[in-house]
C-alpha cells in the first residue's frame, strides 16, 4: 500500500467459512450427482464395454483390441480429419462473423436483435430441411438461377448439399450458430462499461485501435466460452452431417454410429472405443480452453 | 498550455435539453471547476469537449483551433473519470503507456516514460501489477499518470475523487494540484461537491439544468452569489426581503440595516451564516457595533463537530442561522445580540432574481 | 445508413431457408424449374392431423418431455446456480467445468454406456429414459445461466425479508424468485429448446419407441414427401418460437445470457 492510510477491516457477520462451503457442496450435489451418474457413469460403462469387461454378449476377455481395431480402421483418420475440418471452419467463421454482427447490433434497436435471434429456437432438423429445399440442385436458389437464365438445367447448379467440401453442413452451422454466439456476445458487450472505450478514444486510440486494444480484449473470455460450446457441439453433431454432409468420408460421430448399429455385434466394442476416442478429443479441447482461460484469468478477476 | 473556448453549446438527448447555450472560457494554465448538482449537464459538457459526444450547436475551440470535427483521439485532451477506469486486461505499466502506444511510440520509450510518470504519482514499482490489485486511490493516481504521460493540452477530470474516502480525498487533491503546477496543464474539473470545487479551482463555473448561472472566483461565488439558487447550492440558508434606499436596507419589522452595497426598491437579500457574529455580553447603545446590531433569541443549537449552528429568532417571522465557533455554546432560550457586518450583506442583482427551487444533493 | 442495410441483409439471409419451407407446405406438385408452384393446396396441413402421420403424437410426446425436462433441470439448477454464483469454495472452478462437460463433450460414448444400463433397468425406449438423458445437456445450461444471475444477486434482500418476518419459503417465493426471474426464464427457455430440438439422445435412448417431433421429421425426411416434411418442420418451430417471443424481454438481461459467455 503506497498511501500509508490504515483502514479498519470490515467486520464480517457471516457464519463460519466451513459451514458456507459445505452448504455449497450440498447445493451442488443434485446437479453434480445427476451429471456424474449419467455422464460419468455412462462413460465408465462404455469404457468397460470397450475393453470387454461387460457386454451385451456377456463379459468376455479383457483387452484393448477394440482400440486397436478403432485406430486401424481405414476410415478413422479421414473421419477424424473431416470432423475437425468442419468443427474448426464452422466455429472459426461463426465466431468472427458473430463478433461483427454483435458490434453491428450493439446500438441497433430491439427488433433487429430479436430478428437476428430467429434461428435460435429452430430445431437443427428443421434447418436441415430448409437448407436442403433451398440449396439442393432442385432447390429454390437453383430454380431462381434457372429462371434468371444463369443455368440451363439443375445439372448446372453447383452441388452444395451432400458435397465433398461439406458446404451445406458449414452453411447450416453458420446459419444456426451465428445467432447463438451473437446473442451471447451481445450480452457480453452490453456488460462492458462504454466509458472504457470513451477513455481509450480520449487517450488517442482511433476507432480501430480502440476495438483491437480495448473492446476485443474485454470480450475475449466471452468469445472463448461461446466458441468452446459451439466447437463441442459441432464436433459431436450427428444429424447435420448425416443428412447434409458428404457420403464419403463420414464424420466421426457417424462412423461411430455406423459401427454401433452394424449387424455384426462383435464390432460393438470397436464402436464404443471410437466413441470414447471422440469424447477424449472434446475433453482435450476443454483442457486447452481452460488453460487459455486460466492464463489470463487473474486480469479479469475482481473487475 | 492551452486556452479553451466554448461558444453557444447546446445538446439535446431525445428531446431533453442537457446543455443550453453554454458560453465558457478556460484560460491557459487555469484550473476551472464546473460545479453543479447531478444531472445538470456538466458531464455532458465534459464529454463534448473530449469529443466523445457531438454538440447539436455551438463551437468548441482550443487555442483558436475549432475542435468540432476533430475525432477524440486527435484532440490531445485527456480525461480522467470517476473510478479511474483502468483497462482490466492490461498491467499498470501498459495502462500508463496506452496513449503512447496508440501514438506509435516504440516500446522502450513507452516503458521509460510510463515508469517515470508512475514515479511522479508515487507508484514506482507498480508497473507489472494488474488494476484489480490496486486500491481506489492508487487506481485514480494511475489514471492521472495515464492521462498526463501524453502531455495533453487540456486535462479534464470528471468527479475524480467522489469514489474515494474522505481522508484519501485531500491527499489526492494535493497531488492533482501539485502535478498541475509542475506541468502547467490547463485543467477543467467537474464536481458536484462545492467544497471540492472551492479547494481545487481558481474559478468556479456553476451550472444548473443545463445552463451556466455564475462563473467567478470561489470567494465571490460564496459571498456574492448571482441569485438565490446559487446561494442555496453553496450552502446559503439566510434569505430575507428588504426595501432599499441606497445603502439603507429597511426590514419588514422596521429595523434598518446598513450595507456596503447600494440598491433601490424591494430587494432579496442574504448573508452567509458564518459571517454573522453572536454577542452574549450586554452592550451599550453607543457601541461602535450599534449599527446592524439586532436583538435575537436562540431557538436551536446544533453541534456539528467543527462549529455550532445556532438558529436565532429576531421576531417570530424572521429567523437567521449563524455558524459560530464550537466554544460559543449558548443555551436555547437565551437572548443575544447579533451583528450583521455591512460588508457581508448581499442583495441579488435583479436581473438574476429568479427563485425557482433547485434540488440540492 | 450502411449499418442498417447490413443488418437487413443479415436478417434476410437468416430467413432464407424459411421461404422454401413455407412454399412447399402449401404447394401441389412443385416441379423444377417452377419458381412458384402452379397449384396450391392445404392437403399437407390436413395430413398433419391424421393419426397415420403421427405428428400429433410426436407433438404431445415432445411437449411432455420438454416440459418435464425443463422443470427438473430448474429444480436441480437453482441450488447449483446459487452455490456457484454466491459462494466461494475450494474446487469451484473444477466442479463448474465438470458440470459443463455434457454440452461440450460428445455424448455418443456415454450414450452407449447409458443404453447398456437403461436396457437392464427396463427404461430403454421409454419416455422416462429419454427425459433422463435430456437432463445431461439442460442442467449445464440452466446452471450457467442461474449462477450468473445469482452472482449479481444481493443476498441482503433475503436478510431484510427474514428480519421483516418472512419464512424461508416466503423469502424464496416473494423476494428471491421475483429478483432472479429473468434468469429463470432464460434458463427455462434454453432447457426447453434443447430438449425440444434434441435428436441424437432421443434417437439412441428412444429406440424408435419414443416418437418426438424430431423423430417424426427424421422419418418423413427419408420418405421424400417434401410438402408434408415442410408442414411438419413449420409445426415444430411454433412452440419454441412462441417461448422465445414470450422470453424476449428476459433475453435482454445481460447477466442471464452473459452466463453462457462465462464458461
Amino acid at each position: 500500500m503506497g498511501t500509508g492510510v490504515v483502514r479498519p477491516q470490515p467486520i464480517r457477520a457471516t457464519r463460519p467459512q466451513f459451514f458456507r462451503q459445505w452448504r455449497a457442496y450440498l447445493l451442488l450435489l443434485p446437479a453434480v450427482g445427476i451429471i456424474g451418474l449419467l455422464f460419468g457413469g455412462g462413460l465408465v460403462l462404455a469404457f468397460l464395454q470397450s475393453i470387454g469387461a461387460i457386454g451385451i454378449l456377456g463379459a468376455g476377455r479383457i483387452s484393448l483390441d477394440a482400440y486397436w481395431a478403432a485406430f486401424t480402421n481405414p476410415e478413422f483418420l479421414r473421419s477424424l480429419g473431416l470432423s475437425l475440418y468442419i468443427a474448426i471452419v464452422a466455429t472459426g467463421l461463426s465466431t468472427i462473423l458473430s463478433v461483427g454482427l454483435a458490434l453491428l447490433l450493439r446500438s441497433a434497436g430491439r427488433w433487429a436483435s430479436l430478428a437476428c435471434q430467429i434461428t435460435l429456437p429452430i430445431p437443427h432438423l428443421v434447418g436441415i430441411v430448409g437448407i436442403l429445399l433451398l440449396l439442393s440442385p432442385s432447390g429454390l436458389i437453383s430454380r431462381g438461377f434457372y429462371n434468371l437464365g444463369w443455368i440451363q438445367s439443375d445439372q448446372d447448379f453447383p452441388l452444395l448439399v451432400n458435397d465433398t467440401a461439406n458446404i451445406g453442413v458449414l452453411l447450416h452451422f453458420l446459419w444456426k450458430e451465428i445467432p447463438f454466439v451473437t446473442l451471447i456476445l451481445l450480452a457480453v458487450l452490453r456488460s462492458i462499461n462504454p466509458a472504457y472505450e470513451m477513455q481509450a478514444r480520449v487517450l488517442g486510440a482511433s476507432r480501430w485501435q480502440c476495438f483491437w486494444n480495448v473492446t476485443l480484449p474485454m470480450m475475449k473470455s466471452g468469445i472463448l466460452s461461446a466458441s468452446l460450446i459451439v466447437f463441442g457441439y459441432i464436433f459431436a453433431s450427428f444429424e447435420v452431417p448425416f443428412l447434409l454432409g458428404s457420403t464419403r468420408p463420414r464424420t466421426l460421430p457417424i462412423l461411430v454410429y455406423r459401427a454401433f448399429t452394424d449387424t455384426d455385434l462383435t464390432r460393438r466394442p470397436e464402436a464404443i472405443a471410437l466413441g470414447i476416442i471422440l469424447s477424449l478429443f472434446s475433453i482435450l479441447v476443454i483442457a486447452f480452453y481452460s488453460w487459455l482461460i486460466s492464463r489470463d484469468h487473474k486480469s479479469i478477476q475482481g473487475v | 498550455m492551452a486556452h479553451l473556448t466554448l461558444q453557444n453549446i447546446t445538446k439535446h438527448f431525445s428531446g431533453v435539453t442537457a446543455v443550453q447555450d453554454l458560453w465558457l472560457e478556460v484560460r491557459s494554465g487555469e484550473i476551472l471547476a464546473l460545479l453543479g448538482p447531478s444531472g445538470c449537464g456538466k458531464s455532458t459538457t465534459l464529454q463534448m469537449i473530449a469529443g466523445v459526444l457531438q454538440p447539436d450547436r455551438g463551437t468548441i475551440a482550443l487555442d483558436n483551433q475549432i475542435l468540432n470535427r476533430v475525432p477524440p483521439e486527435k484532440r490531445n485532451i485527456a480525461l480522467v473519470l470517476q473510478r479511474g477506469l483502468l483497462f482490466p486486461h492490461l498491467t499498470i505499466g501498459e495502462n500508463v503507456a496506452f496513449g503512447l502506444k496508440m501514438r506509435g511510440v516504440n516500446q522502450t520509450e513507452r516503458e521509460q516514460k510510463a515508469i517515470a510518470m508512475l514515479r511522479q504519482v508515487q507508484l514506482e514499482g507498480f508497473t507489472d501489477r494488474k488494476p484489480s490489485e490496486l486500491s481506489g486511490g492508487q487506481a485514480q493516481r494511475v489514471a492521472l499518470a495515464r492521462s498526463l504521460v501524453i502531455h495533453p493540452k487540456l486535462l479534464l477530470l470528471d468527479e475524480p475523487l467522489s469514489a474515494l474516502d474522505a481522508n484519501l480525498r485531500e491527499e489526492m487533491q494535493d497531488l492533482i494540484l501539485q502535478l498541475q503546477s509542475q506541468t502547467g496543464v490547463t485543467m477543467l474539473i467537474v464536481t458536484h461537491d462545492q467544497s471540492e470545487a472551492v479547494v481545487m479551482s481558481q474559478r468556479i463555473a456553476l451550472m444548473f439544468n443545463g445552463c451556466l448561472r455564475q462563473v467567478d472566483t470561489p470567494e465571490r461565488i460564496y459571498q456574492q452569489p448571482s441569485d438565490a439558487t446559487v446561494a442555496q447550492f453553496m450552502g446559503g440558508v439566510n434569505f430575507f426581503s428588504a426595501t432599499a434606499t441606497g445603502r439603507q436596507w429597511r426590514l419588514s419589522n422596521g429595523f434598518t440595516l446598513r450595507s456596503e452595497q447600494s440598491c433601490q426598491g424591494l430587494i432579496q437579500a442574504t448573508i452567509r451564516p458564518e459571517q454573522i457574529q453572536v454577542l452574549t455580553e450586554e452592550r451599550s447603545p453607543n457601541d461602535p457595533l450599534e449599527n446592524n446590531l439586532l436583538h435575537a433569541t436562540v431557538i436551536a443549537n446544533r453541534f456539528t463537530g467543527t462549529q455550532r449552528r445556532l438558529t436565532l429568532a429576531i421576531d417570530p417571522d424572521f429567523t437567521l442561522q449563524a455558524w459560530v465557533a464550537p466554544t460559543q455554546d449558548i443555551p436555547v432560550g437565551r437572548s443575544v445580540h447579533i451583528h450583521l457586518p455591512p460588508t457581508a450583506l448581499w442583495s441579488f442583482p435583479q436581473t438574476h432574481a429568479s427563485l425557482q427551487p433547485i434540488q440540492i444533493p | 445508413m450502411t449499418r442498417n442495410t447490413l443488418i437487413v441483409f443479415v436478417i434476410l439471409v437468416l430467413f432464407l431457408p424459411f421461404f422454401p419451407l413455407l412454399i412447399w407446405s402449401f404447394a401441389k406438385g412443385w416441379v423444377f424449374p417452377q419458381l412458384i408452384p402452379e397449384q396450391w393446396t392445404l392437403q399437407h396441413w390436413a395430413q398433419l392431423l391424421l393419426p397415420t402421420s403421427r405428428v400429433i403424437e410426436g407433438l404431445l410426446q415432445s411437449l411432455a418431455i420438454a416440459l418435464t425436462t425443463t422443470v427438473l433441470s430448474l429444480l436441480v439448477g437453482l441450488p447449483a446456480g446459487r452455490a456457484i454464483g454466491l459462494i466461494e469454495f475450494p474446487g469451484k472452478e473444477a466442479l463448474k467445468l465438470f458440470l459443463l462437460t455434457p454440452i461440450i463433450v460428445s455424448p455418443l460414448a456415454t450414450l452407449m454406456g447409458i443404453q447398456f444400463m437403461l436396457i437392464r433397468l427396463g427404461l430403454n425406449g421409454t419416455i422416462l429414459g429419454v427425459i433422463l438423458v435430456h437432463l445431461m445437456p439442460t442442467i449445464p445450461y440452466m446452471t450457467l445461466v442461474l449462477s450468473s444471475v445469482f452472482a449479481n444477486f444481493d443476498t441482503g434482500y433475503e436478510t431484510q425479508a427474514r428480519s421483516l418476518g418472512a419464512s424461508p419459503i416466503q423469502v424464496f417465493s416473494q423476494v428471491t424468485l421475483p429478483l432472479i426471474a429473468p434468469g429463470v426464464v432464460v434458463g427455462a427457455l434454453f432447457a426447453f429448446l434443447i430438449s425440444w430440438n434434441e435428436f441424437l439422445l432421443t434417437f439412441f435412448v428412444g429406440a424408435g419407441r419414443v416418437f418426438t417431433l424430431p423423430m417424426v421429421l427424421f422419418t418423413l425426411l427419408q420418405g421424400g414427401n417434401n410438402g408434408l416434411v415442410a408442414a411438419v418442420a413449420i409445426t415444430s418451430i411454433v412452440p419454441g418460437l412462441l417461448f422465445l417471443l414470450l422470453a424476449s424481454k428476459a433475453l435482454e438481461n445481460e447477466a442471464a445470457l452473459g452466463g453462457v459467455g462465462n464458461v
